[in-house]
C-alpha cells in the first residue's frame, strides 16, 4: 500500500452527528475524502454535514440504527450510490454511555440497549463491510475499517458492566478481524480512548451521581475529540491495531496485561473507598460543553417539519 | 417573484481557491496569537481598532468614480447623524442602500469599511450610505441599535420611500440590519425592499459560536475573545433580551434577504441560524456559504479571488430585489428593464 488510508477516503463513518464520530468526518473531509455520515440523530448529522461541506469537502447525511442489520446493509447501498463506487474507510463508531447500578440492580433492558448499539453495531458494521472492503481493496484501494472501543474494553471498571462488556467485545472483534484481513490490504484499528468531551454521559443511561462523576472527570482530563480523530487516523495510516490516544490508557493497560489479578483487586479497592462512594451533592458538575444547544435544533426542526 | 430576487445563478459552493487556503493558514499563525497577547480590556478594544484599521485600509482603497462625502449633522428630528454617502458618478435615482458596518459592537468606522461600502456603491450604481453608530465601551446597549433606527429615519427625511430602500450590513452591522427589520414590522411600518447579510451575528451568548469553534476553529479570533468584547455592549445585559437574540413569530415575513458566510468562519453557524429562522416563517431567503472562506471575506478582494465573486452576487441581488419591489407596488420602472 503506497496511499494513506485516511486521505481522499471513501468513508462510511456511524455516530457521526457528534462527539468522536463527528470529529473523524470533518477531520476525513479535510483531509480530502467524501463521508457518509450517518446517525439516529439526522440533525446532529446535518451539521456534521455542513461542517464538511463549509470546507470545501462532500459529505451526506444518512439515518442509520446500527442495532438493526437491516439498516446496516440499508447503509452500505446508501454509500454505495452517493460515491459510486465502493467505500474504502468504515468506522464504526456509534456507541451510548451506560452505567451507575451495580450488576443485578441494572435493569436488563440496559443491558440489551447497550449491547445493541455498542457491541452489535460495530458487528453488524464488521459483517456488511468487511466483505466490501476486502474486493474494494483487491481492486488497489487503500482500505481500512476502525473500531471505536474504549480503554473500558480492558479497564473493567465497576458500575459500568454492559458497557465494559460491550466494548471488551469490540476490542476482540477488532483484533479477530485484523488476523483475518492479514494479507487482505485492509487495515484494521481499535480505538480506546479513556475520557474524550463528548456528550457521551448527558445522552447515556447513567445514574445521576456517576454522571456527575464522570462529567468532572471529563472535564479535568479529557482530550478533545478532534485530536483523537487525528491520533486515530494517524495511527491507522501507519497500521497500528491498537489506538491509545491518552497516557492513563497506556498506563491501564500495561498494568492490566502485567499483573491483571492484583489490578482487579485495586479497582475493587477504589470502588469502595472512591469518589463514587460519596455521598455528595448529585448536581455538583454541570459542564455545558456536555449539552447539546437547541437553538438550532428547534428552528431546523420547525422549517424541516419534523 | 422568486426568479427576480435570488441571484440569477444558483450559487453552487466550489472548493476554496488556493489563495483563499494560504489567506486563511497566514491569519491564523499571525492575527489568531494577537488575541493572547491583547488584553480584553478597554485599552485591548483600542488597540485593536488601531491594528484592525491599520489590516483593512490594506485590503482595499476606495473604488474609482465613487465620490465620498462625509455627513455630520445635528438634527432636531433625529439627533445627531453620522456617517458619510458613497456616490456613484451618475448614480440611479430609483433606490438607495443604507450599509451598517460591522463593529464586534467595539471596533471599526466607516473608514474600515470604505473600501468594501464603494465597491457595493459601484457594482449597484446606487447611492450608498454608510452610518456610523456609537460603540463600545464608551456606549452601551442599545445605543448603537438606536442609532441605526435614527439613520433609516433620517434616510426616509431625505425623500426616500422604504420600498426604495436596502438595508444591509456585515457581522454586527448583519445583526443590527436584521433587529431594524424587525423593529419597522413590528411597528406595522412598511419595510424595506430587501436586506443584505455578509457573515451576519445571531447569538451574542456565542454559545453557537463556541460549539461551531470546537468542529472549524476560526482563523481570527475564539468565541471566548469575542465573547470578552461583546461584554462591553452587553455590560450586564442578558443576551436573550429579545433585541439581542431575535426570535420571529408565526407570520412575521421580512423583505427579500440574501445570507452571505464563510464556511471556514466563527459566525457560520449564526448565519445559518437566521437563514433557518427567517425560512421558517416564510421569508424569502437565500443563504450562501462559501466553504473555506472567512469572516467577511468579500472585503479582502486583494487576497482572495472569491471576494469579488460572492460580492458581485450579492449586489446583484440588491438590484434585482430593488426592481421586484419596484415592480411589486407598481411603480414606474422608465430605464430599468432587465
Amino acid at each position: 500500500m503506497t496511499s494513506k488510508v485516511s486521505r481522499g477516503a471513501r468513508a462510511v463513518i456511524t455516530g457521526a452527528g457528534s462527539g468522536i464520530g463527528q470529529a473523524f468526518a470533518v477531520e476525513l473531509g479535510a483531509r480530502g475524502g467524501s463521508v457518509v455520515v450517518s446517525d439516529i440523530d439526522m440533525i446532529g448529522a446535518k451539521r456534521t454535514v455542513d461542517a464538511i461541506t463549509d470546507q470545501g469537502g462532500t459529505a451526506t447525511a444518512v439515518r442509520c440504527d446500527v442495532s438493526q442489520l437491516d439498516e446496516v446493509r440499508q447503509l452500505a447501498e446508501d454509500a454505495r450510490s452517493f460515491f459510486g463506487d465502493d467505500p474504502t474507510l468504515v468506522i464504526n463508531n456509534a456507541g451510548v454511555g451506560a452505567g451507575g447500578p451495580l450488576i443485578g440492580d441494572a435493569p436488563i433492558d440496559d443491558w440489551r440497549w447497550t449491547l445493541g448499539i455498542n457491541l452489535w453495531g460495530p458487528i453488524h458494521g464488521s459483517h456488511v463491510f468487511a466483505p466490501i472492503l476486502r474486493e474494494s481493496a483487491k481492486n488497489g484501494n487503500s482500505c481500512g475499517i476502525i473500531n471505536v472501543a474504549s480503554a473500558a474494553s480492558f479497564g473493567a471498571a465497576p458500575r459500568m458492566a454492559a458497557y465494559n462488556v460491550s466494548k471488551a467485545g469490540v476490542l476482540s472483534l477488532s483484533e479477530t478481524l485484523a488476523a483475518e484481513m492479514a494479507g487482505s490490504g485492509v487495515k484494521v484499528s481499535v480505538l480506546c480512548p479513556t475520557f474524550v468531551k463528548t456528550n457521551i454521559v448527558s445522552n447515556g443511561r447513567i445514574n445521576e451521581r456517576s454522571s456527575s462523576a464522570a462529567t468532572t472527570l471529563m472535564r479535568w482530563t479529557g482530550m478533545s475529540p478532534a485530536k483523537v480523530a487525528r491520533v486515530c487516523l494517524d495511527t491507522h495510516d501507519r497500521g497500528g491495531l491498537y489506538v491509545m490516544p491518552q497516557l492513563d490508557a497506556k498506563i491501564g493497560w500495561q498494568i492490566k496485561r502485567t499483573v491483571p489479578g492484583i489490578y482487579t483487586r485495586a479497582v475493587g479497592l477504589l470502588q469502595r473507598v472512591g469518589p463514587l462512594k460519596d455521598d455528595a451533592s448529585p448536581n455538583a458538575a454541570e459542564n455545558p460543553d456536555l449539552i447539546d444547544l437547541d437553538l438550532t435544533r428547534s428552528t431546523i426542526r420547525h422549517s424541516e417539519g419534523i | 417573484m422568486q426568479t427576480l430576487t435570488t441571484p440569477s445563478r444558483t450559487f453552487t459552493p466550489r472548493p476554496p481557491s488556493r489563495r483563499a487556503r494560504f489567506a486563511r493558514t497566514a491569519t491564523s499563525l499571525t492575527l489568531r496569537p494577537l488575541e493572547n497577547v491583547i488584553p480584553g480590556n478597554v485599552f485591548g478594544v483600542l488597540i485593536t481598532r488601531r491594528v484592525l484599521a491599520s489590516l483593512m485600509a490594506g485590503s482595499g482603497s476606495t473604488a474609482a468614480g465613487i465620490e465620498v462625502s462625509p455627513v455630520d449633522s445635528e438634527t432636531l428630528r433625529h439627533g445627531r447623524i453620522k456617517g458619510e454617502w458613497n456616490r456613484p458618478a451618475g448614480a440611479r435615482t430609483d433606490g438607495v442602500v443604507l450599509y451598517i458596518h460591522g463593529s464586534g459592537y467595539n471596533l471599526c468606522s466607516v473608514g474600515t469599511h470604505r473600501p468594501l461600502v464603494s465597491r457595493v456603491a459601484a457594482q449597484t450604481n446606487l447611492a450608498v450610505f454608510s452610518t456610523e453608530y456609537r460603540l463600545a465601551p464608551k456606549h452601551v446597549f442599545p445605543a448603537a441599535a438606536e442609532d441605526v433606527e435614527r439613520a433609516y429615519d433620517w434616510l426616509l427625511d431625505q425623500g426616500w420611500r422604504p420600498d426604495q430602500v436596502i438595508v444591509a450590513g456585515d457581522s454586527a452591522g448583519g445583526h443590527l440590519t436584521l433587529d431594524l427589520a424587525l423593529v419597522l414590522l413590528r411597528a406595522g411600518r412598511e419595510l424595506p425592499a430587501g436586506l443584505l447579510m455578509m457573515s451576519p451575528l445571531a447569538d451574542l451568548s456565542c454559545d453557537l459560536m463556541e460549539q461551531r469553534e470546537r468542529l472549524i476553529p476560526d482563523a481570527m479570533i475564539t468565541a471566548a475573545g469575542v465573547r470578552r468584547m461583546f461584554a462591553h455592549y452587553l455590560a450586564g445585559t442578558d443576551p436573550q433580551h429579545p433585541r439581542l437574540t431575535h426570535v420571529l413569530a408565526d407570520g412575521e415575513v421580512l423583505p427579500p434577504t440574501l445570507i452571505q458566510a464563510g464556511g471556514a468562519e466563527f459566525l457560520a453557524s449564526d448565519a445559518r441560524h437566521i437563514h433557518d429562522m427567517l425560512a421558517a416563517t416564510g421569508t424569502e431567503v437565500t443563504l450562501e456559504v462559501w466553504p473555506g472562506q472567512m469572516h467577511v471575506f468579500q472585503a479582502a478582494p486583494r487576497a482572495v479571488p472569491e471576494a469579488d465573486k460572492a460580492l458581485r452576487r450579492a449586489t446583484r441581488f440588491i438590484v434585482n430585489a430593488l426592481e421586484a419591489r419596484a415592480a411589486a407596488s407598481g411603480a414606474i420602472t422608465t430605464e430599468v428593464t432587465a
